[in-house]
């Protein structure tokens, strides 16, 4: 499969603070990668590397095989953005918005552009500024597709949407995306919206990414499992890739992400035995990865 | 009408977090204004200091928050206080108002004096910040109106000193009209932010079903897009701009009322020179909006450096794509204005006009003027305005970086509105020289008009070789220079002769027209601010 974005070793800091600490990340074509990660982790940072708004100060990054800050026309003429701030004027009226688009992207397809903005319920004639916050976001999303671009990217583009457009539109919309042999990048902290439309996620905290796999391999590799020692216990046991630990006396629940049989057999040298396995949602993987559920166990 | 418990920590709010650096500056003014008095050789240079600190604390009275075109700038910290709509508005106006009445008082008694004469600036000055508060609080539907209605600020600022200073209106007659506007101004403020602030409908707002959608074909190329952007966002105002300041000099022009002895000969009949002032000007001040092509990119560079708008951030153009839309929206929003203008005003140029019993041409008798101390003057000038072009660069290097302070983009905006801060008091404090200030302005616009021709033409002729564009760029800086360079040498030595003027006035003339050489280094900086 065709490498749409290749990133390798990428890191980032503005002043002393790493943004961004030796990121390495993957979207093959036709894929829906979501990015989650609390508010700050570097997932704006991340995006803004690609698309060649921001230099990359260690690494590399490619997308279509180009370098986006080297060759932005290459690069951004292929890529749908969403943005969470759209940033567009609000003078502009909606066709004039689709002209301007127009000017800049030969792909531009007016009628599916009219058709995106028909099924948005926009008014061609309304000015941007008499738009909704939720309208706006409609309008973005109208502009970044309409010229069908080979790669989408959406940031945090729940945050402007209301329930139906996230729901039953843009839902839809990525997995036609998808389905047309184009790629997708949707960052987004509502997890349960990643897990409908995500073929691959990945976790970035504090500028690194925890994990990047398909969603079935990160969802089977962690589990929640029910532990009974032999002996009572004061403090949380030690067991390698467990974390989160809760409980009391002889029975403890933790969090495990990593190779199952390895833990049964670290479970057992310290004295106990699995009573119970559970599969995660995507949701509780992220609550159990984030610092502050760490804390609070 | 004014809540008393409120009234000590608002003050404090407003003078301690907002004022108080010009507070301070003003302070220090009045500690040494008795010395200005006392020695005519540093009150020229006090005269600009103070000028300049008038600036700044009309800026921070505004009291603007940065909104979209056409909403309320009233601040919104301002917005959500627990009072009433005329409690809110009225005593920061009230603020204004009596700061810049003391201020007004302080300049009379210490600089301008005798305060018997000039007491009248102090009503002035207080009139003005209201209005300008005023202006910038209306919420409106239409910027236009707003770039209107600042003009009309303008007109006020200049008029009021002008006619005192020719006699047409008598002082307290002056004063009283200024009062009359100030409470006049406070009115408007308080419906204006009750709108705002409660979010009724605008008057004259149009009706999304009246509107009439036009069939535009698809622009051909990405550079034609971006003209139309910045035509469709400064076009409008272009023009109402254009009007409103030939509406200004003219009425100027009018007022000045110049004796028949005064009047100018050209070919060989005698033309009043308010005519000619008002002919003039009607052809050369598009050439000025030119400009405006270069002020929209500055402004664009501005807002993808700080915050990286996608929406322009994400065009996919090259870099030297991106410079050459700037450019060649310069040239041709420039060219569109100002070719029939500048053929014209080169043609009046050359035109025979007889001053004091000499004819000779228009510009010959512009060069007269200049001694050959001038034209040492002029050179060192030129050397100046290079070394602040090189200066104004690293000012763009630090905008692109994100870390040019709100006041220096303040300072660089506001410059212009110094040197017309100094004239005024010039003119208050010489009224014989408005009648030579009026005649020669119309010259000092051929000057840049012509210069800017100079510039034009190579760079297009360089844009349409692709690989030239850097060439291009490079004369365009330097022309910049230049065309800032003579603009205020020619402005400073034929509309007030140097020596009269003082030294101080002369370079706080330079630092006014600093923005120019900035705008036109705008496009170099591009790449940089684009990826940090």
């Amino acid at each position: 499969m065709t490498d749409v974005i290749k990133i390798e070793g990428l890191t980032r800091k503005f002043g002393e603070k790493a943004a961004l600490q030796n990121v390495s990340l993957t979207l093959q074509k036709g894929k829906v990668l979501g990015l989650i990660g609390e508010n700050g982790a570097g997932k704006t940072t991340l995006i803004k590397h690609i698309l060649g708004l921001l230099n990359a100060q260690e690494g590399t990054v490619r997308v279509f095989g180009l370098d986006p800050v080297e060759d932005p026309a290459g690069v951004l003429g292929s890529v749908g953005y969403l943005a969470e701030e759209d940033g567009l004027p609000g003078w502009m009226r909606v066709h004039e918005l689709q002209r301007f688009y127009q000017g800049f992207y030969p792909a531009w397809d007016q009628r599916y552009a009219e058709e995106l903005r028909e099924r948005f319920n926009i008014d061609r004639r309304a000015t941007i500024k008499q738009l909704s916050k939720g309208q706006r976001a409609r309008v973005g999303l109208m502009a970044a597709l309409a010229y069908r671009p080979d790669l989408l990217v959406l940031d945090e583009p729940s945050s402007g949407l209301d329930p139906i457009v996230r729901r039953e539109i843009l839902t839809s919309i990525v997995r036609t995306v998808a389905g047309e042999n184009r790629s997708v990048l949707f960052s987004s902290h509502l997890l349960s919206e990643v897990e409908l439309v995500a073929d691959d996620v990945a976790m970035i905290r504090g500028g690194e990414i925890l994990f990047c796999d398909s969603l079935d391999a990160v969802k089977q590799s962690h589990r929640r499992i029910t532990l009974r020692f032999h002996s009572d216990r004061t403090a949380a046991p030690e067991i390698t890739d467990a974390f989160g630990w809760e409980g009391f006396g002889q029975e403890w629940t933790c969090l495990f992400s990593g190779h199952g049989p390895t833990f049964e057999a670290n479970a057992n040298l310290a004295g106990a035995e699995i009573l119970e396995q559970q599969w995660l949602t995507l949701d509780e993987i992220f609550l159990a990865r984030s610092p502050t559920e760490v804390q609070h166990v | 009408m004014f809540n008393a418990r409120l009234c000590l920590p608002f003050t404090r709010l407003i003078f301690l977090r907002t004022w108080r650096l010009w507070l301070l500056l003003l302070g220090t003014f009045a500690v040494c204004a008795p010395y200005c008095q006392a020695s005519p050789r540093i009150a020229g240079p006090a005269v600009c200091i103070l000028s300049m600190i008038l600036l700044f604390l009309f800026g921070a009275l505004a009291m603007v928050d940065p909104q979209e075109q056409g909403a309320s700038g009233f601040p919104l910290y301002l917005q959500q206080l627990p009072l009433n709509d005329r409690e809110v508005v009225l005593w920061p106006m009230a603020i204004s108002a009596g700061l810049t009445l003391l201020v007004g008082i302080a300049i009379s008694v210490f600089i301008l004096g005798p305060f018997a004469q000039t007491w009248w600036l102090g009503p002035y000055l207080a009139a003005n910040a209201c209005l300008l508060q005023t202006t910038s609080w209306l919420p409106m539907r239409r910027p236009e109106l707003r770039s209107a209605l600042s003009l009309a600020l303008v007109v006020s600022t200049v008029s009021g000193p002008v006619m005192v200073g020719l006699d047409v209106a008598k002082p307290l007659g002056l004063a009283v009209g200024f009062l009359v506007v100030l409470v006049f101004s406070m009115g408007l403020s308080v419906r204006g932010v009750a709108r705002a602030r409660h979010g009724l409908a605008l008057v004259g707002s149009p009706d999304r079903a009246d509107y009439r959608i036009p069939s535009s074909p698809p622009f051909r190329t990405p550079v034609a897009t971006q003209q139309w952007l910045e035509a469709r966002q400064n076009g409008k105002v272009m023009g109402v701009l254009t009007v409103m300041l030939l509406v200004l000099f003219g009425g100027i022009s009018l007022f000045s009322l110049i004796e028949p002895s005064e009047s100018l000969t050209v070919l060989g009949a005698r033309v009043s020179t308010p005519l000619v002032v008002l002919a003039s000007l009607a052809l050369t001040v598009p050439p000025f909006f030119g400009y405006g092509g270069c002020c929209g990119s500055e402004k664009d560079n501005l807002a993808k450096d700080r915050s990286l708008v996608p929406f322009l951030a994400l065009r996919p153009l090259t870099n030297l794509q991106i410079i050459e839309a700037k450019i060649r929206m310069t040239v041709s929003q420039a060219a569109r204005l100002s070719l029939l203008t500048l053929a014209a005003a080169m043609l009046i140029l050359c035109l025979p006009v007889e001053i004091d019993g000499h004819r000779q041409c228009s510009l010959l008798s512009l060069l007269s003027v200049m001694k050959s101390r001038d034209w040492i003057g002029f050179l060192a000038l030129y050397v100046f305005v290079v070394l602040e072009g090189i200066k104004a660069s690293i000012s763009n290097i630090w905008c692109a970086l994100g870390r040019l302070p709100g006041w220096a983009l303040v300072v660089l905006g506001m410059t212009p509105l110094g040197i017309l801060a100094i004239l005024i008091l010039r003119l208050v404090t010489h009224p014989g020289e408005i009648p030579t200030a009026i005649a020669w302005l119309p010259n000092v616009v051929f000057a840049l008009a012509a210069l800017k021709l100079a510039v034009l033409v190579p760079a297009t002729i360089h844009l349409r070789r692709r690989r030239l564009v850097p060439v291009a760029l490079l004369i365009k800086w330097f022309a910049g220079c230049s065309i800032a360079g003579v603009t205020l040498y020619v402005a400073a030595a034929a509309t007030i002769p140097a020596a009269q003027y003082g030294r101080a006035a002369l370079a706080a003339q330079v630092f006014a027209f600093l923005p120019l050489a900035r705008m036109a280094l705008a496009p170099t900086f591009v790449h940089r601010g684009r990826h940090q």
